[in-house]
């Protein structure tokens, strides 16, 4: 009897200590959908001699996946995700990684960085915008470490400008309370526009967010308002259309027939006495009639 | 919004103080559109507010304020003259209005709305313009 529970000691420190122990057993776990189970396996794994076999790497990868999505449900602040980039991450890092696993690694990989893009969305959606940012911010990042030639200008034009006009939309709603949504529409549109300085959308979207902010500040004066301030706020409000009217003009450049910008163009000159300007633009709208 | 300020800083003479304050605006239905939209319901003093448009000048009576788009500047001197006897104030818009007859002219300088205001043509019609006007109208004759 205790010959036999001697073997049976051995045997058990051979299969923690030695071999493909832990990746085995977090397999058998993993395929059965015991993932918190097969994570712990998977942990002790990357601290045994398995670690070096890129195997190892991508079961956790995949082990942790499975987590965030099935245990954490997808949720953004889940901690497996981050586990599971990781262990992919470390997989692309190996010399002598397997071609097959580091091609599923890879997949695997870039379908949670497309999962990062999925949470800004929703973000976007539910008006938590700096979140939203954040989360479109690691998608790019994780793009582009996977792939660092892949040009991903075009999205982040549009994704800024959707963030844009999200935070402009929550300032009109709540203007002129929560102004600082009228700062964070305008730092988004800017960064479209700093990508991309022909943008038609980013011109337009920060010409026009300048102009309203104008007629916003007329709009609001009250009644008793004297004088005084009513030149005031008549410098701020120049200063606003002067600041819209270049932005306005190149989006119109770009967009030559498009009357919205025409109407724009239009009401920018009209608000500082510009008559030859508000002529020109009478011409085209007509011509584009 | 200067317009409708204007009535506060202007004094009319005792029979123009009771019933609805009348401005009137000549040509411009944009501007009419703004003051009823901004100002339609509000009083000036005790008197309830009262905005009309008038398109011809065949159209126009009696107001406290008579605003003169740019469009109808040729018809300035002849309706000063033909209001000089009431209590108008004849507000004009970028054209020498004032060498016409208007108490008030606005003009644009450096993209922004400017007035000058002429106190002769306001005493000629019973009107005293307060002192403020003078400070920030960019010539006062």
């Amino acid at each position: 009897m205790k010959r036999l529970l001697n073997i049976l000691v051995l045997s058990l420190v051979c299969s923690f200590g030695f071999g493909q122990g832990f990746n085995r057993k977090a397999q058998t776990a993993y395929s059965v959908g015991e993932y918190v189970v097969a994570s712990q396996y998977s942990d002790s794994a990357i601290v045994s001699t398995e670690k070096d076999n890129s195997f190892t790497w991508l079961l956790r990868g995949y082990i942790y996946k499975s987590i965030w999505a099935n245990v954490d449900t997808m949720s953004p602040s889940s901690n497996a995700r981050e586990t599971a980039i990781a262990s992919f991450r470390q997989l692309r890092t190996m010399e002598n990684a397997d071609s097959a696993d580091l091609a599923k690694g890879n997949k695997a990989m870039y379908t949670l960085a497309k999962s990062y893009y999925n949470d800004a969305v929703v973000y976007v959606n539910n008006n938590l915008l700096e979140k939203a940012e954040g989360s479109f911010e690691k998608y790019l990042s994780l793009s582009l470490e996977m792939y660092p030639e892949k040009d991903l200008s075009r999205q982040k034009i549009e994704f800024y400008n959707a963030l844009g006009s999200r935070a402009i939309g929550i300032y009109n709603k709540y203007k002129p309370e929560k102004s600082e949504y009228y700062d964070m529409a305008l730092s988004y549109y800017y960064k479209s526009f700093n990508i991309d300085s022909l943008d038609r959308s980013a011109n337009y979207n920060i010409g026009i967010i300048y102009y309203n902010r104008g007629v916003d500040l007329i709009l609001s004066m009250p009644d008793e308002t004297d004088l005084e301030k009513i030149f005031e706020i008549q410098d701020k409000t120049v200063e606003l259309f002067l600041l819209s009217k270049p932005f306005i003009k190149r989006a119109h450049n770009l967009d030559p027939t498009n009357k919205q910008i025409m109407e724009a163009g239009k009401g920018i000159d009209w608000q500082i006495g510009d008559e030859e300007g508000v002529k020109e633009w009478d011409e085209k709208l007509e011509q584009t009639e | 919004m200067f317009v409708f300020r204007f009535a506060s800083l202007i004094d009319w003479p005792s029979n123009y103080k009771s019933g609805s304050f009348v401005i009137g605006v000549y040509g411009d239905k944009n501007v009419y559109d703004l003051l009823v939209k901004d100002h339609g319901n509000k009083t000036v003093g005790a008197q309830s507010l009262k905005v009309k448009l008038f398109n011809s000048s065949s159209e126009i009576e009696r107001c406290h304020i008579l605003y003169i788009d740019k469009s109808k500047a040729a018809e300035v001197k002849d309706l000063a003259s033909k209001y000089k006897s009431q209590a108008s104030l004849i507000v004009s818009d970028r054209s020498e209005g004032l060498k016409n007859g208007a108490m008030i002219n606005f003009l644009f300088q450096n993209n922004r709305i400017q007035f000058e205001i002429s106190k002769t043509n306001a005493t000629k019609s019973k009107l005293v313009l307060n002192s403020q006007l003078a400070g920030y109208a960019v010539k006062v004759e």
